[in-house]
């Protein structure tokens, strides 16, 4: 009898917890941020920025500790390991990347047709998600492709601030953050 | 899991393991990251950061509050007159100092504290002027609490957060210790989306308030923009689709007010940086050069943006108040130090033309040898909790100077309403908050329960109900 109960109380915890939200905390953000972009924690790049904004990532992971510090700092931890993750890519011949595996480092924005934004978006989102982008969410990142590069120069720089801000975006997105 | 380990693990062709539960599956975090389940966030508490988000940051605090908290057990009844429950104590050989002697009390600020003796008061006397001093006043609360613990829930910080504005920048507020109420002692309410922010650093602040980061540096403003955009739209769609599980509700919430809040901080924010304002750097005597990690200029920093409203409540520390070494050096410049900073505070409150409200706060206490003010040792009964109220307009009118009461033993009288609870000590600071404002009447609804028999709401209050 003892053993049932517990079992059920286990279930019951098991449950709870595969149905409960948490944000990942202090500790997991950086692992996961780590593991996507492949750029240790220990990397000189990424790690003065872990330092610098530990303080304000959640202590627990409760989703009660949801702030806008919270999100001010994943947002500049964020740009650090998308920062580096560019530059590792850069370099790579194209089969080779973790990720931006149809993105010419060379060219500016004029290569993001419909068909390399949906390829990247739908990379990205496997990498950040773990599945491909829903139509809401492809909408609304094409949407901010469009008007990060609209008016911009021809300069290769702006292709890589677009995928800055991509990387940014999908690293920030509560779909990435909460567990 | 070390590097090689993450590569070998991604070598075998596994998925990028990106939940708490995948982490932990396979060893890339330790058990200690293990999820805790969602607690129910207070409702009342949900709603006023909502408020907070939908008026765009919202008005100045009405009362700006802080908490001096000495971590260790300081001796504030070796500053502040304790008395019996209707005079003086027999002896107070065991306080250091006696208040019977010729010219021994100063009770400009409502609780009498020791003239000769208190470096509390040197320190508040040096550093307020007398036209702010003026308008402070002070009531004592005798109370027991536990010996050198972070475990008294007598932090009154997220109580006053739950009952008035958030900060216009910094919603919850600054601490400078890592804990959920941002100082030594715990917090009485224990609400983590109330936890202040940590600050040990001004440069911290600009985290807190600047969205993006010197990655960003090749992004355009407009650029910057479509990002914080499509973060808040990109935000909205996911908060949808999280609804259903537990904690969805709440997610939706907090994390439509986090992500809008990007877009206010695009260009960051001015004002926060202490050592920028004149007249509180002439305060606290610091200046442009001064080093953004100086104590005293990280405490300026959490005491301006409180009063100026730009944060909620701050929450201060002084450690090593722990000074029963046999002598009273160590406590002498420690009760110094700390009144030099709630002179500060309260100086700089009046400069800016804005009320302030704090609580001063101790883990337990310490006695004398007796006769002396040399701190021989630990004793959790000679606690006390100081509750300050500073008006521009005037010095608060005061219905009594002390809550509770010592005992012959000179020791907190743990019979009396709140003598043995340092929780309700907190609520009684949050009354004496609410009375400060004219709000006294809403009490209940901030702490539904509490002092709820006949006149014991009354019992706690050392000020009059403010006529707003």
């Amino acid at each position: 009898m003892k053993k049932t109960i517990a079992s059920v109380v286990l279930l019951c915890a098991g449950y709870a917890q595969a149905t409960s939200l948490g944000l990942k905390n202090f500790r997991e953000y950086p692992a996961a941020l780590s593991l996507v972009t492949r750029i240790p924690q220990s990397h000189p790049a990424v790690a003065p920025a872990i330092k610098k904004v530990s303080a304000q990532l959640p202590l627990k992971g409760l989703v009660e500790e949801m702030s806008s510090p919270f999100m001010l700092s994943i947002t500049e931890l964020s740009g650090a390991y998308c920062n580096q993750l560019i530059l590792n890519e850069t370099p790579k011949p194209n089969a080779e990347r973790v990720m931006f595996r149809n993105i010419d480092f060379t060219t500016g924005v004029k290569q993001f047709t419909p068909a390399v934004r949906t390829a990247l978006l739908n990379e990205m989102a496997e990498s950040f998600w773990g599945h491909a982008p829903n139509e809401d969410e492809a909408a609304t990142m094409q949407k901010a492709i469009d008007e990060t590069i609209s008016g911009v120069s021809t300069s290769a720089t702006e292709t890589v601030n677009v995928l800055k801000s991509l990387c940014s975006n999908f690293a920030t997105s509560l779909e990435f953050i909460v567990d | 899991m070390n590097d090689n380990e993450t590569k070998g693990f991604l070598h075998k062709g596994h998925r990028f393991p990106v939940t708490r539960r995948e982490l932990l599956a396979h060893g890339f975090i330790g058990f200690s990251g293990m999820l805790a389940l969602p607690t129910l966030i207070g409702l009342s508490a949900r709603k006023a950061i909502a408020a907070g988000c939908a008026s765009g940051g919202g008005a100045a605090t009405a009362l700006p509050f802080m908490a001096f908290d000495m971590a260790g057990g300081a001796s504030l009844p070796g500053n502040f007159l304790a008395l019996g429950p209707k005079d003086l104590l027999k002896d107070y050989n065991l306080l250091g100092w006696n208040p019977r002697e010729a010219g021994a009390l100063n009770s400009d600020f409502g609780v009498p504290m020791s003239a000769k003796h208190s470096k509390l008061l040197e320190g508040l006397l040096a550093s307020a002027s007398a036209e702010a001093r003026k308008n402070l006043r002070m009531g004592a609360i005798c109370h027991a609490a536990a010996d050198d613990t972070s475990s008294n829930r007598m932090n009154a910080a997220s109580l006053i957060l739950k009952a008035s504005q958030p900060g216009q920048y910094i919603g919850n507020g600054l601490g400078t210790i890592k804990s959920n109420s941002g100082g030594n002692s715990d917090t009485a309410l224990n609400d983590v989306a109330l936890k202040p922010a940590y600050i040990q650093d001004i440069v911290d602040l600009s985290t807190a308030t600047k969205f993006g980061g010197a990655a960003y540096a090749s992004l355009s403003p407009k650029q910057l923009k479509a990002m914080a955009d499509n973060a808040v739209r990109l935000g909205a769609i996911q908060a949808e689709e999280l609804k259903g599980f537990t904690g969805g509700d709440v997610l939706e919430d907090l994390s439509k007010c986090a992500y809008q809040k990007s877009l206010e901080f695009l260009n960051g924010v001015a004002g926060l940086d202490p050592r920028a304002e004149a007249q509180v750097a002439q305060v606290y005597a610091i200046n442009a050069q001064t080093n953004s990690k100086d104590g005293n200029a990280v405490a300026a920093a959490i005491a301006m943006n409180a009063i100026k409203g730009f944060s909620g409540p701050g929450v201060w520390t002084l450690g090593g108040c722990d000074y029963h070494d046999g002598k009273h050096e160590v406590g002498d410049a420690k009760d110094r130090e700390m009144g030099v900073q709630i002179g500060r505070a309260v100086e700089t409150a009046h400069r800016l033309k804005r009320p302030f409200f704090f609580q001063l706060l101790t883990d337990g206490g310490c006695s004398a040898v007796p006769g002396s003010r040399n701190w021989s040792g630990d004793s959790g009964d000679k606690c006390m909790t100081i509750v300050g109220c500073y008006k521009p307009t005037g010095a608060p009118e005061m219905v009594r100077t002390q809550v509770g009461s010592y005992t012959p033993g000179q020791g907190a009288d743990k019979s009396t309403l709140i003598g043995s609870s340092p929780t309700l000590v907190a609520y009684a600071v949050l009354a004496n908050y609410l009375a400060c404002v004219g709000m006294i009447d809403r009490f209940p609804e901030f702490a539904p329960g509490i002092f709820a028999g006949k006149g014991e709401l009354d019992s706690v209050l050392f000020f009059k109900n403010a006529v707003a």
